[in-house]
């Protein structure tokens, strides 16, 4: 009954189409229509987090992009991070660290851990904390995700180690 | 230009989308249309012409935060970019955008008025100029007519002698600020202050210089006596209650902060 | 005794969750039919009004609308219902559409169906709904007065509840008291904000007749009684689910008017209906709480006992009784409290609690003892203040020593060491060194403070609490644990998770009771239809109740395995042994059975089995606490300082030492701590929902009711003490609500005393900025044009 639009986008990797009303949120596109259950909604107003993805590599709110601003993008959510099976080392340390209680702020929490870790891949506990200001849990109390991506870092720092020659 | 000029009061402007959407979500904002600019790569530029900072509407506050040339050409605007929300609201927020919104306690507006600026503005009609203390009406509303893009903003040239300041309290980092302030004051050889301007944000309707704190500073050096009394005229200032604060706070608050931002002026390292 | 093994006391993560790390969590938004319809609430706008006219029309004609709906075209199919038919609470009736009236503004006045939830919205705009407006109140205080607008006008004025009590003669021994401390302590508004909204997604099956309900809830036993109730269907024909649940804390423990309206719109459309709220819904309509004025008369003698203490305690109710709670309890618990750990025998309360044109009140982490400790804490000091006492001494002097101790208000408190605990936390914080350093800066204008707190919180509550009143919330709990052919072990508990852990805690016990890798055990809970009836998730019950049954029917079935083996070993059953899953004759570890093995003769082979023994290796165990609460306690210690200039108050240090008895899993107990102070933390600094005078909620989203993120959270020091209750399966104790229990009270006592100099009376929360500059303000003179020099 409303006129759609048809995008093509990338998540995960994997390609897809959608025809979407303007006015539908990426956030919803990608729970409803792609699945992607793993970007939770928790506000609508930009302030939680929880629908945090990354967007051509940047971290963006889900909830205040509407889908076809997605259109010709690649995102990726935390479903991506362990597409092959085994855990992410970020996975694997919020699980050892306890640095999740309800899960609903663990995915937008863990791609903020991962795009900070890109760029600083031994970050300092002020680093950590400006990085996930913007992700709010009311479950933890944050320390126990703290700890989560400073084991993260030193994870991935292992798992480079191993890689090297 | 001509979807704004037809559609008119129906339309709004999409850049970053970190004001606008969560207003629709709510739906306390409900445009017939919305006009996406996000793909005007022209809107983009970030350049220094003749020393001048030309920012694209569309240039966003992550770039303002990261690009070297902006820390150069701007160091008090790359600073206050910085305490922007966060991450994921720099990464999509835009120059145009937070000045278009015209919210009270932005970074940007108490900013530019401290750098002075121009803004560009353009419809159907045509373009034309906004001084940066023209731009803000009142809360959220800006001078701008319901049909024109605000598309380029000039910064003058930094000065060799340029000291600058910045501050800003919030209940929650990165949340929305009870208070801002920012100056950029030149100071001669002999530590006398040629020229000063000092703005303050989100302590009234709009954000405004302190003309009354400039003229105290002018002239005299950057002394503690001086910095005081100017951190004082904060206290007449125009300000209002809401669930946050009460008017008389904000500008007690008003004061501290003008104080902090001319210290670290004074202090000279930044 | 807890088991001893490889597990219990042990950091063990959850990786059985690990689905929510990888972001296949399945909570109710991420439940979808095909034919599924969504609805969206038409809302009053109004805190107080006549409903004269709802008109749907315009929607329901919309081609995209499947449904609009009134009270008229519902209460067919719906019951208007109350809570807590027995309980010392004014009956009423409402209906979940409002009907006649409406009382707070989000009250839903009217429903509308279509495919989506855009759609819906779409729709709510074309619904007209005329009010009369009439006067609101907002505050309880004033709404307890005669004369003023009932919101219930066949009640004579707004109070739903009055209780009163009296132990002692409190009268006679403040006329005797060296010092009397006389106060009104104001706590402010919140809600518990889970990330989760609420949401229901129900489905009719015409042929069964049978309801089925997705939720995200605390109880789900309680859902479905409340729903039988309200839809006038039998409880067998219910069946309610909770998913996996973002958070709850309390909120997600009532049955909510729009949860019955989405049952009865099932019933109708015959297609499955979703509703998930958002944000905005949440701050307007979640069950709001800690709202509460309380006036204390406290008399203290020379040596800084306390010798008796009057309070009057006015609670604001909200405009309603939801189901499944009601208003009453954190007034009560409030109440019945406040005397802590302390010993207190001449005490005397009035309690009102209060109907307001607000959202309705029920229960948030805490429930009446975050307040409660609130008060008699700044109690403490204010009493240590006016004796010159060192605030750490005057609580020696008060804290039970003695136990069984039982306190006036009729509780036990079996064991503990109270006094041990604060000594404990003051050593391990510096207190003597942190005064020293208070001195120090006060000179160089700076204001440091420290806040003591002493409390002791009411978990797994038994004795029939809610029962008696006439709800259906049960203080028993149930286990059913099998051991399956292939030697593996479920349970199935009435207890709920949404995010404690409590599965990881519950395997954790029952794989160290049976001896056999964590991995073996799998615990199903939140589903009416495979759990026990039992009571769910309140009260901090999951470690002590659940715990109870799932150590209970675990040492059953293992007497019944070491049974078996014997009877097929040919051995004694005191000679069995378990481990690593086999059972085996001690001293001779080759003969041995697998519990596969046995589980194969238990089940198919049942005349091999001792003879009168039944077959199979399933049990279940019921067991109620036999005390009407178990008792946690704790000692929080906090450092702060004070900026004077902007009231930023900057957390130095915050110790807390904690005594739930054994840990089970010291990672979720800490967890639960820091989780549970956070909340706290954004009561006295952040949180506070804030009505205009006509009922208006004026912080109806996130950037007005701000949130502590990462940034604001402190390192928070743990450590813990055990002291086993005598009265509990494996003497454990609740924890997840101590931790917001002493938060209120620890930063008010550190801010207090930062700002001794100031002569700051700190007796209302939030500590915001700008109340703390207030504070200070009141007392400290400066004009313009000074210099300041102090930092901050």
């Amino acid at each position: 009954m409303r006129a759609r639009v048809a995008i093509a986008l990338r998540v995960n990797g994997q390609p897809y189409r959608l025809e979407v009303e303007p006015r539908r949120l990426l956030a919803d596109a990608l729970r409803r229509d792609l699945g992607f259950t793993g970007v939770h909604v928790g506000c609508e107003h930009g302030v939680c987090g929880a629908c945090t993805v990354l967007l051509d590599g940047e971290l963006v709110r889900s909830c205040l992009m509407f889908a076809v601003q997605a259109d010709g993008c690649e995102i990726l959510t935390v479903e991506g991070l362990n597409v092959s099976g085994d855990l992410h080392p970020i996975q694997r340390a919020f699980i050892e660290e306890f640095g999740f209680q309800c899960g609903f702020c663990t995915p937008g929490m863990i791609l903020a851990a991962y795009r900070l870790l890109q760029e600083r891949p031994h970050p300092s506990e002020k680093e950590i904390r400006r990085a996930l200001a913007g992700n709010l849990c009311r479950c933890t109390g944050y320390a126990d995700i703290l700890r989560s991506v400073q084991r993260a870092a030193a994870l991935l720092a292992e798992a480079e180690e191993s890689r090297a020659p | 230009m001509e979807e704004l000029a037809h559609y008119g009061e129906d339309a709004k402007v999409l850049a970053g989308g970190q004001s606008l959407v969560p207003l629709m979500n709510l739906r306390l904002a409900r445009p017939e249309v919305v006009v996406d600019i996000n793909s005007i790569s022209e809107l983009g530029i970030l350049e220094r012409r003749d020393g001048e900072l030309i920012l694209g509407a569309l240039v966003r506050h992550r770039q303002l935060e990261r690009d070297p040339r902006v820390r150069e050409a701007c160091p008090v605007l790359s600073r206050a970019a910085a305490c922007i929300g966060y991450p994921a609201i720099r990464n999509r927020g835009t120059v145009g955008g937070s000045l278009a919104h015209a919210d009270p306690a932005a970074e940007l507006g108490c900013v530019l008025l401290a750098t002075g600026a121009v803004v560009v503005v353009e419809s159907a009609r045509g373009r034309r100029e906004v001084r940066i203390e023209d731009l803000f009406v009142g809360p959220y509303t800006t001078c701008m007519r319901p049909d024109e893009l605000l598309v380029e903003v000039r910064i003058p040239a930094w000065r060799e002698d340029a000291r600058w300041g910045f501050a800003e309290f919030t209940r929650h980092e990165g949340g929305f600020a009870l208070g801002l302030a920012a100056c950029v004051v030149q100071v001669d050889g002999q530590g006398k202050v040629v020229a000063a301007r000092l703005a303050v944000g989100g302590i009234g309707p709009v954000p405004v210089r302190l003309a009354e704190a400039e003229e105290i500073l002018r002239g005299a050096g950057l002394s503690e006596e001086a910095i005081a009394q100017a951190a004082a005229c904060a206290l007449s200032l125009e300000s209002y209650d809401d669930v946050h604060a009460p008017a008389w706070y904000r500008r007690r608050l008003g004061r501290w902060l003008v104080l902090q931002s001319l210290q670290q002026a004074a202090g000279g390292g930044n | 005794m807890l088991p001893s093994g490889r597990y219990v006391g042990q950091r063990v993560p959850r990786w059985e969750d690990r689905r929510f790390v990888q972001g296949r969590g399945r909570y109710l938004d991420d439940l979808n039919f095909p034919e599924q319809v969504e609805v969206a609430f038409v809302r009053s706008l109004h805190a107080h009004a006549r409903l004269l006219r709802v008109d749907v029309e315009a929607a329901r004609k919309h081609p995209e609308a499947v449904g609009a709906y009134t009270w008229e075209d519902l209460q067919g199919l719906l019951r208007p219902y109350w809570t807590m038919p027995r309980g010392p609470i004014r009956q009423a009736y409402v209906t979940p559409l409002a009907s006649g009236k409406v009382r707070w503004v989000g009250e839903p006045v009217a429903v509308v169906a279509a495919r989506d939830r855009y759609v819906a919205e779409d729709l709510c705009e074309l619904v007209t709904v005329e009010y009369e407006p009439l006067p609101a109140v907002v505050d309880a205080c004033d709404a307890m007065q005669r004369d003023c607008p009932r919101l219930y006008e066949e009640w004579p004025d707004n109070v739903v509840s009055r209780q009163t009590f009296r132990a002692g003669d409190p009268e006679a021994q403040l006329a005797n008291c060296a010092v009397v401390i006389r106060k009104r302590f104001r706590s402010n508004r919140v809600t518990a904000v889970p990330l989760e909204g609420r949401g229901i997604l129900a489905r009719w099956d015409p042929l069964e007749e049978t309801l089925t309900v997705w939720m995200g809830h605390q109880d789900v036993h309680l859902v479905r009684s409340v729903l039988s109730e309200v839809l006038e269907l039998p409880l067998a024909r219910i069946r309610v689910i909770s998913p996996d649940v973002g958070g709850a804390f309390g909120i997600k423990l009532p049955i909510y008017p729009e949860e019955m309206v989405v049952c009865a719109l099932a019933r109708i459309l015959k297609r499955p209906v979703k509703w998930v709220q958002d944000r905005k819904e949440s701050l307007l309509g979640d069950t709001h709480a800690r709202e509460a004025v309380v006036d204390v008369e406290a008399g203290f003698d020379a040596e800084g006992r306390i010798r008796a203490m009057r309070v009057h305690i006015v609670s604001d109710a909200g405009a309603y009784a939801v189901a499944g709670r009601g208003p009453v309890i954190e007034g009560s618990m409030l109440a019945r409290e406040l005397p802590g750990p302390y010993d207190l025998r001449h005490y005397a309360y009035t309690l009102d609690v209060v109907m307001t044109n607000k959202a309705p009140v029920a229960v948030y982490r805490g429930v009446g003892i975050p307040v409660s400790t609130f008060v008699m804490e700044r109690v403490m000091d204010l009493a240590a203040d006016a004796l010159n006492f060192d605030p750490a001494e005057i609580r020696r002097r008060n804290l039970v020593r003695t136990f069984p101790y039982t306190t006036v208000t009729g509780h036990v408190y079996d064991a503990g060491q109270y006094v041990e605990g604060l000594e404990k936390a003051l050593e391990l914080v510096d207190y003597r060194r942190w005064r020293v350093e208070q001195a120090r800066l006060r000179e160089q204008g700076r204001y440091l403070g420290i806040g003591i707190c002493c409390l002791v919180d009411a978990t797994a509550r038994g004795g029939g609490f809610y029962g008696r009143l006439g709800l259906k919330a049960a203080s028993q709990e149930g286990c059913i644990l099998r051991i399956d052919p292939a030697g593996g072990v479920s349970a199935a508990l009435g207890t709920t998770s949404q995010g404690q852990g409590l599965g990881t805690a519950l395997a954790q016990l029952i794989a160290d009771t049976l001896a056999l890798p964590l991995e073996r055990v799998t615990v199903v809970m939140g589903d009416t239809a495979t759990a026990p009836y039992g009571g769910g998730a309140w009260a901090s019950r999951g470690a002590v109740a659940g715990g109870a049954v799932a150590l209970l029917a675990a040492r059953r079935l293992r007497e019944k395995v070491q049974h078996i083996a014997a009877h097929l070993l040919e051995a004694a059953p005191e000679d069995i042994e378990l481990a690593d899953g086999r059972a085996f004759v001690r001293g001779a570890p080759t003969r041995s059975l697998s519990l596969e093995e046995i589980a194969h003769t238990a089940y198919f082979v049942a005349a091999d089995l001792p003879r009168g023994m039944e077959p199979g290796l399933e049990v279940m165990v019921h067991w109620e606490p036999e005390i009407p609460a178990t008792f946690a306690y704790a000692a929080q210690v906090m450092v702060v300082e004070v900026h004077p200039e902007t009231g930023a108050i900057e957390i130095l240090k915050y110790l807390v030492v904690e005594d739930c008895g054994p840990l089970i899993n010291p990672g979720l107990v800490d967890g639960q701590l820091r989780g549970g102070i956070l909340q706290g933390l954004g009561q006295a600094l952040y949180e506070d929902l804030v009505y205009d005078a006509q009922g208006q909620l004026l912080t109806s989203t996130l950037m007005d009711y701000v949130l502590p993120g990462i940034q604001e959270a402190p390192e928070i020091e743990i450590h813990h003490m055990s002291t086993p209750s005598p009265r509990t399966v494996g003497g454990l104790r609740g924890v997840a609500e101590s931790g917001t229990a002493g938060v209120l009270a620890v930063v008010a006592n550190a801010v207090a005393d930062a700002l001794k100099p100031f002569g700051a009376e700190v007796t209302a929360l939030p500590l915001s900025p700008a109340r703390v500059v207030e504070l200070i303000q009141d007392r400290r003179e400066w004009t313009t044009g000074t210099s300041y020099t102090e930092g901050g």
